[in-house]
């Protein structure tokens, strides 16, 4: 299931999660389940696994980071798992998400923010993985076998 | 030839004859009648015939009596009148005085109608006679056979052989007038004339009574019904004149309009009725498929859920499978782990006895951390994938709502047992270290040695412990992982018979839709046929508004 | 977010010769002036947490009252030369019509009133993005104020992201 645009503030369960420096969110309901690090998609015999497997940090332009926990969706295509750094916490929370306001609305590019959580001092965006997944399918930073050196 | 009929809207047959036909023209005119005119046609033809018979007949009868009257009476005189002349012809014969001759036909011509007579002797010459000069010149009869009298067009002839004892002595011709016979004639004839005429006057006036008794209402009644065809059942009854056939008509007339305005009136509150009931029927009915509609939808995406939950499920159901193996492998390996533990703290008991050699002892020591050090990363990992467990299982719960909050708590459960492994197994690596060390301290068997190992023992003793609690943590991630199986298992089998009851659901759903359309239809249908019935009702005025 | 006039001006004299009011700041090197007019209030905080798929200029998004407010890097957007700020302790929030962005500060300097004559022509050295943004620049204490035009400001941004 693909996630909605917040229009106004709703409450949903949300997933907590770390890639790098940023600390993100992501719907319960948009999500299959979560895997580990060496998780293989349930795919035909033809298709490649590394096309199924991404890396968020370098979805986010990040160095490669120790990636733990993978995040798995069902898209049209097949599943595709998004390997983040951890799951804060492991558990899950039941939170108000306020909707994204419409001038930073325009500075997200793709949008995959759908809105934002304030948790403390900090705001953190709620990601839809599946618009993610919409906005880079076939250009997919593919998954780099482990020993490579960074990009 | 039959006529085509065809009923051109004003209420009369037409008959359209076929072309070229004689005859169709009158026969279309006198079907194009009125009836009392047919009647009074009828009638006078009749009374026509009638009276032409009588004229034929009565007239003529009274002009053959007249006729024989005449006759008679003309026999009768000229038989006195050649008897009285007997004995005078005979004088006459003698002395040729015609004297007494004369005197006889005098009392002859005191009929007025006497217009000549001559007394002729038997040879055939004239006697005597008056106005004869034109008189007629009729062959006499014979002396026995009836007078002569023959009818001219004006005059009347007679003649009468004047006879003695059975001789002809003389003719008497006599003319008479048959002018007042013709006056008289002719009046019969007037009064038959008059009579007939009167006659057929009345007959006529008669006819024309009764055709007009009978036609008025006919066509009173004919346009009351038109008008009733048209439309207006608010006419008055028609009166009802007596109980013949016209008025049994008028009556049962009366009765048909009675009994259209209730009919119209029942039809148009039916119809009124029908034509709510309908439309709440349909409202209903959409309405009712509306919901249907939702609820198939809704129905079709529980069902989906359900499966989406069953499947996931299942994974999960598999997952805790696997947790559970694990354990049992990790509850083994503990085992083993705890046995070696028992003969490291043998050994270093052996090492305070003396019966071994430290380096032997210190060799098997490292061993036998190694050892330990593998089932503290299985542990690890064991603890990590059950905290995956627990986070995917509380995943299902946000998603199965109400029905996954057993999840949530079981999960809950299960991070906090994780928790525990984890700072256990920090414990012991914390431990091991520490044990690495004082055994790494240990080098020689002298007194600090000794002492080194006993702490050494110690600490193997604290060891010891945090691999009972390990081992009872195991059975709790052991027995929940089972929960969880169990759990999974039972919402497999809930899910299923939700996915089953909502497959039923489902079809008695698309049953009742369907049975709401067919109604709908049916509803439709009627719909258009009380429509039909309101149109033709409509045209039909019952009060006079 | 309603623009509310938070900062008072005492220094506003009617029926003087034309002259703008400016509420300059600091951000680093730089000294940049809005008017009065769109500064919402001042606000002490020194994160922003970064938000994915933005560009290098918007640091991120802070939570002001409960509302979510974006917190723009001038410095980086206007691809200034010098050094980026250390020092950054505070943001000017603003208000462009119905939207509002924060932008970040060192140093508050005050409003000023600028007059017509004291404005100088914009120097040739200034990146392109800046010279779109600028109207107007003075000095004041030494330093080059530059005049932003908020509105243009967000005009570009909008165009930049377009042609990410």
């Amino acid at each position: 299931m693909a996630g909605e645009t917040v229009e106004k503030p709703r409450k949903s369960f949300l997933i907590l999660f770390r890639v790098g420096e940023y600390r993100l969110a992501v719907e319960a309901f948009s999500i299959q389940y979560i895997a580990g690090v060496n998780w293989t998609p349930q795919v035909g015999a033809e298709e490649e696994d590394h096309d199924r497997i991404v890396e968020m940090a370098a979805v986010l332009r990040l160095p490669p980071q120790e990636g733990k926990r993978t995040i798995v969706i069902d898209t049209p295509s097949g599943q595709r798992g998004f390997v983040v750094d951890s799951i804060s916490n492991e558990e899950i929370i039941l939170r108000f998400i306020e909707p994204v306001p419409p001038l930073l609305e325009g500075w997200i590019k793709p949008t995959a923010i759908t809105g934002f959580l304030v948790e403390q001092e900090a705001v953190i965006g709620v990601v839809d993985f599946h618009r993610v997944d919409q906005a880079y399918f076939g250009r997919m930073p593919s998954v780099r076998p482990k020993g490579e050196q960074a990009r | 030839m039959w006529c085509r009929v065809r009923d051109n809207g004003t209420g009369f047959f037409r008959c359209l004859g076929e072309q070229g036909h004689p005859g169709n023209g009158m026969r279309k005119l006198i079907g194009n009648l009125s009836v009392k005119w047919k009647m009074a046609l009828a009638t006078s033809l009749i009374l026509l015939l009638a009276v032409a018979a009588m004229l034929w007949y009565f007239p003529r009868h009274q002009r053959q009596a007249l006729e024989s009257g005449m006759k008679t009476k003309v026999t009768a005189v000229a038989k006195m009148i050649s008897w009285s002349l007997v004995t005078e012809m005979d004088a006459a014969a003698v002395s040729m005085d015609v004297k007494p001759i004369e005197e006889v036909i005098a009392s002859a011509k005191q009929d007025q109608d006497l217009i000549a007579i001559r007394v002729e002797d038997a040879n055939g010459s004239r006697l005597t006679g008056w106005n004869d000069e034109e008189i007629n010149r009729l062959e006499p009869s014979a002396v026995d056979k009836p007078t002569q009298v023959f009818f001219g067009k004006d005059t009347l002839g007679v003649v009468e052989s004047i006879a003695k004892d059975g001789k002809p002595i003389g003719l008497l011709r006599m003319d008479y007038s048959l002018a007042s016979f013709h006056e008289e004639d002719r009046a019969a004839w007037r009064f038959g004339f008059l009579f007939a005429l009167l006659i057929f006057a009345v007959g006529s006036l008669l006819a024309a009574l009764v055709g007009y008794r009978i036609v008025r209402p006919l066509a009173s009644m004919t346009s009351t019904i038109k008008r009733m065809a048209g439309g207006d059942l608010s006419q008055d009854p028609l009166p009802v004149a007596g109980h013949d056939e016209i008025g049994s008509l008028a009556l049962a007339f009366n009765e048909l309009l009675t009994q259209m305005r209730e009919l119209t009136s029942k039809f148009n509150i039916m119809s009124t009725t029908m034509d709510e009931r309908t439309s709440q029927i349909l409202s209903t009915a959409k309405q009712q498929e509306a919901g249907a509609a939702q609820q198939a939808a809704t129905v079709s995406e529980v069902t989906a859920t359900m499966e989406e939950l069953a499947a996931t499920a299942q994974q999960i159901a598999k997952n805790a499978e696997a947790v559970t193996r694990s354990a049992d492998d990790a509850a083994n390996a503990v085992e083993d782990g705890r046995d070696s533990l028992v003969t490291f703290v043998q050994s270093m008991a052996g090492i305070e006895s003396g019966n071994k050699t430290i380096n032997d002892n210190i060799v098997q020591l490292n061993r036998h951390v190694q050892q330990i050090r593998g089932i503290i990363d299985l542990i690890n990992d064991i603890a990590d994938r059950s905290d995956l467990l627990a986070l995917n299982a509380a995943l299902e719960g946000t998603k199965a709502g109400q029905a996954g909050k057993g999840f949530l708590l079981v999960a809950a459960e299960m991070r906090r047992l994780a928790e525990n492994v984890f700072s256990s197994t920090a414990e012991i690596k914390q431990l091991i270290a520490e044990v690495t060390e004082a055994t790494n301290a240990t080098v020689m068997a002298t007194e600090s040695g000794m002492k080194t190992t006993r702490e050494g023992a110690d600490r193997a003793g604290e060891a010891e412990k945090a691999f009972g609690r390990i081992i009872a943590t195991n059975e709790e991630t052991t027995r929940a992982s089972k929960q969880i199986s169990l759990a999974t298992q039972q919402q497999h089998t809930g899910t299923e018979q939700i996915v089953l009851a909502m497959g039923e659901v489902a079809e008695v759903s698309q049953k009742w839709v369907e049975g709401i359309r067919d109604t709908t239809r049916s509803v439709g249908e009627l719909s258009g046929i009380i429509s039909q019935v309101k149109a033709l009702v409509a045209k039909y005025r019952i009060s006079r508004t | 977010m309603m623009v509310d006039e938070q900062i008072d001006d005492t220094s506003k004299t009617p029926g003087t010769e034309p002259n703008r009011l400016y509420f300059v700041f600091r951000d680093g090197h730089e000294a940049y002036a809005v008017p009065p007019t769109s500064v919402v209030e001042v606000i002490t905080k020194t994160k922003a947490t970064p938000v994915p798929f933005t560009p290098d200029w918007l640091d991120g998004v802070i939570s002001v009252r409960g509302a979510i407010v974006p917190v723009l890097d001038l410095f980086r957007y206007f691809r200034l030369p010098s050094k980026i700020s250390t020092r950054r302790n505070r943001m000017i929030l603003v208000g462009v019509g119905p939207n509002a962005f924060a932008i970040w500060s060192d140093q508050i300097v005050g409003v000023e009133t600028v007059e017509e004559s004291r404005m100088e022509p914009p120097l040739s050295n200034l990146t392109d993005s800046l010279l779109k943004c600028l109207s107007g620049q003075f000095r004041t204490e030494g330093i080059m104020v530059y005049c932003i035009d908020l509105q243009k400001l967000l005009e570009e941004t909008r165009g930049q992201v377009k042609a990410l």
